[in-house]
């Protein structure tokens, strides 16, 4: 990296970051009553280190019902968020649009995580499962996955590059709910 | 005890990792150790090598119903040391939506650890948090006596540090809890990259001497030790990602201490 080109760099990242606020994190945060903490009486003694949690063999276990449940209701999910992206996308809304495409990332990266071959979803018969050798899409986190994404087919012609990138950037910083 | 919830809500920024070495790392110096995985993903609970799909009660199961399901009854012991599990579930995921009509929605985890704690005593609770900063994140947070946040050293780690102050800020104002800051965690450094560095001295810039001085470096073996359902400190002693996981556990029993 050139000289000149850190500074500058060091330059735009010191701008960017002072538009933040980190004070709760770094000061931490109290609305506990101090006083009626200490008046309320204090939980029984916990008792020393007991061997009887039962180990890894003896957890119980159970048949797929809850993986074809979870999917389920996955599928489902992605389905009402990609309706609702899509409807955002239309009114150009920057922010109700990177919300809903943060929802549908994090249940792509749920379904990724137990599924990504789409083959269990096919299987189990989902909503929304991808068809015979596709797999689920990707979580969109840059514009260039953004690109590749069958998502990009719900922008609509009047929509710009710009656009697309701002709902992208407000996607990964949007909270869940 | 001490609560650490392990919390970014951006993903792959190694707080499963991290939750887990550092977890290993101060039950093998003998302190009574529960992990808890609060991530849909349940990431943590296969790494620790148990497969959540296969398990008919878990974290969503207390969540939901903690008379009929209590936490106590959900944990296992793993790797034959003082490090214990309550393992995660990927119905986790609908489990927010499902809590959403309850008033104590977000001290739904708190509640369980206060009562677990009145049969059994644990010296460090490590929550590895979902990457998002809805309900689960905020039952982290309202559980939690402290934070640590795992970071790469990428300009949008202010991004997302800032959402999580604002939305601490935020539970605030619904909310009764009590938080403070372990520490911010570099992660994912490479090493010789300038950007990594200069990124990194802004973060230390902004939080002083609450970033951790230990650094945790890209290392494959992390990667292996999690296909193998061990943590890096049990899998390869020898390897940097152990070392850097075992210097951070001194570093946070000497925090706790001070």
């Amino acid at each position: 990296m050139r000289q000149d080109r850190a500074a500058s760099l060091r330059e735009r990242l010191r701008k960017g970051v002072s538009n933040f606020e980190f004070d709760a994190l770094i000061e931490g945060v109290s609305n506990v009553d101090e006083d009626a903490a200490e008046k309320a009486p204090a939980p029984p003694a916990a008792t020393p280190a007991k061997p009887d949690l039962r180990p890894a063999s003896q957890v119980r276990t159970a048949d797929s019902e809850g993986l074809r449940a979870a999917l389920n209701t996955l599928g489902d999910r992605l389905l009402q968020e990609a309706g609702k992206l899509a409807a955002a996308f239309r009114a150009l809304d920057v922010d109700e649009s990177g919300y809903h495409l943060a929802r549908i990332n994090q249940v792509l990266e749920l379904l990724h995580a137990v599924d990504p071959s789409g083959e269990l979803a096919r299987k189990h018969g989902t909503v929304a499962a991808p068809p015979t050798g596709v797999r689920w899409p990707k979580p969109v986190w840059c514009l260039y996955d953004f690109a590749e994404s069958p998502l990009s087919g719900l922008v609509p012609v009047e929509a710009d590059d710009l656009f697309c990138a701002a709902v992208v950037a407000t996607a990964a910083v949007a909270p869940e709910s | 005890m001490r609560v650490v919830a392990v919390v970014n809500q951006k993903g792959g920024v190694a707080k499963t990792t991290t939750a887990a070495n550092l977890g290993a790392c101060i039950a093998e110096r003998g302190f009574r150790t529960l992990l808890v995985d609060l991530d849909p993903q349940a990431n943590l609970t296969v790494g620790m090598g148990i497969p959540w799909y296969e398990l008919d009660s878990a974290l969503h199961t207390v969540l939901l119903d903690p008379d009929e399901t209590p936490l106590r009854s959900i944990i296992t012991q793993v790797h034959d040391i003082p490090l214990y599990l309550a393992p995660g579930h990927l119905d986790l995921a609908h489990t927010e939506a499902l809590m959403m009509p309850h008033a104590d929605k977000a001290y739904r985890l708190r509640n369980a650890i206060e009562d677990l704690t009145r049969s059994e005593s644990f010296d460090w609770v490590f929550i590895d948090c979902p990457p998002s900063l809805g309900t689960l994140t905020q039952n982290a947070i309202v559980a939690a006596s402290h934070l640590l946040i795992p970071t790469e050293p990428k300009f949008y780690a202010f991004a997302g540090m800032d959402s999580l102050n604002k939305m601490i800020v935020a539970l605030t104002k619904s909310l009764r809890f009590r938080v403070e800051l372990l520490g911010v965690l570099l992660t994912m450094f490479e090493r010789g990259t300038r950007l990594h560095t200069m990124i990194a001295a802004e973060i230390r810039e902004r939080f002083g001497d609450k970033v951790f001085q230990t650094v945790i470096y890209k290392n494959v073996r992390v990667s292996e030790s999690e296909v193998e359902g061990k943590p890096i400190a049990l899998f390869d002693r020898r390897a940097p990602g152990a070392q850097n996981y075992e210097a951070l556990a001194e570093e946070v029993l000497l925090r706790a201490a001070g």
